[in-house]
């Protein structure tokens, strides 16, 4: 197993998926996702596909980021604490989180079947993707998204947030 | 009729949803982040996808994490191949079924129905579609209930709507005209003959405040 080349494929992904506020960590994520990788390898030395591999530098990662975001709640009296992502425009972000705790309310308010597949289409997935994950026809997602936008469009502009 | 995921709309509500997971505190009823991962690659059942999502609903760290899986993968970045996209629905004036196996008897005779139905009504200035404008089926099931069987669809403002309802071997079940809502309730007494698990064909015309006529696709639902 060449650690060094797979190191640099996880600093890579990690670059690429890094959250924001922790840009700052980005070098204890790759080493969080690399101890999760040997322990991985230690346990089944055999199975190491690349679809295996990101499965477990993904573990890995999570775990991680949730280990900071838990840091940032508990102050430790000399213990560094994780920096907040230091932002080129602090009211951007505040108006960003104003906007996506906006949308938020208003997909709460969508029936259950909107909800979710406007979830996933938000999350990126195509109209195949989510009906196959919603166990559902390519037609009925079409309709639901349709619906579901246009639900959501007029709830943020009674809320004030136009496109 | 469909969404393109990377439309610039939805990109900015993508973005401002993720602004949320910053400043979250992280919650203690997470799910592991293998079910995150496989929810995220199509490997969980749909119920167990519905689960996550309502998780996902009220915890941006989550939002976050299924995101993060998708890019670690490779997916989501790219723009939209055209395949499965269609960002208008074309409006087509009346024509044979879509479907192959009907067979071009069955297309003939609908041609001559259609023929029958357009005459009863005053001919239109054009079938073709006007900008902006069209009929897209709103119905969200597959199949309806015989006593509940609801056609809706969404049309261009002002318009009075006809509607056609007829069985996959052409014959017409139901037929409505100068409908002033974008709904028809078919009577439960149409379908009576009907079997349960049938395919029924419905198409609508728009009757447009200027004159003009626009006619939709035909749309399949099933009789439960």
């Amino acid at each position: 197993m060449d650690f060094s080349a797979l190191r640099d494929a996880v600093e890579n992904a990690v670059a690429a998926v890094c959250p924001g506020w922790l840009i700052d960590r980005r070098d204890d994520l790759v080493q969080a996702a690399m101890l999760g990788l040997m322990k991985a390898h230690e346990r089944r030395p055999m199975d190491f596909s690349p679809p295996y591999l990101k499965r477990v530098a993904f573990h890995a990662l999570v775990d991680e980021i949730r280990r900071q975001r838990r840091r940032r709640e508990v102050p430790l009296e000399g213990v560094e604490q994780p920096p907040r992502a230091r932002r080129a425009n602090p009211e951007d972000h505040a108006t960003g989180r104003q906007i996506g705790a906006a949308i938020r309310e208003c997909l709460d308010r969508l029936i259950p079947s909107r909800r979710r597949a406007m979830q996933l289409l938000l999350l990126g997935h195509s109209m195949p993707e989510i009906a196959e994950r919603l166990g559902s026809d390519v037609k009925r997602i079409q309709n639901l998204v349709f619906r579901g936008r246009a639900e959501l469009r007029t709830c943020l502009s009674a809320k004030g947030v136009e496109p | 009729m469909t969404v393109d995921r990377h439309d610039p709309e939805i990109d900015a509500w993508r973005d401002a949803l993720f602004t949320l997971a910053e400043d979250e505190p992280q919650r203690s009823d997470c799910p592991d982040p293998d079910e995150l991962w496989a929810g995220a690659h199509g490997e969980l059942t749909p119920t167990a996808v519905e689960e996550l999502l309502d998780h996902l609903a009220e915890c941006a760290a989550c939002t976050e994490a299924w995101r993060l899986a998708r890019r670690l993968d490779g997916d989501g970045d790219a723009p939209e191949q055209a395949d499965d996209l269609a960002t208008t629905v074309p409006i087509r004036p009346p024509r044979p079924w879509r479907h192959a196996a009907i067979g071009w008897a069955a297309a003939a005779g609908l041609v001559l129905a259609s023929l029958l139905w357009w005459t009863t009504q005053e001919p239109p200035a054009t079938l073709r579609q006007p900008q902006g404008a069209w009929i897209v089926d709103t119905v969200e099931a597959a199949s309806l209930a015989r006593r509940a069987f609801e056609l809706s669809w969404q049309g261009p403002a002002g318009a009075r709507y006809g509607i056609r309802v007829s069985t996959d071997d052409l014959r017409v079940v139901a037929m409505a005209t100068d409908l002033d809502r974008a709904e028809y309730l078919v009577p439960a007494e149409a379908l009576e003959s009907i079997e349960a698990g049938a395919r029924l064909f419905w198409q609508v015309t728009a009757d447009l405040p200027d004159g003009r006529r626009i006619v939709s696709e035909t749309f399949e639902v099933r009789l439960e």
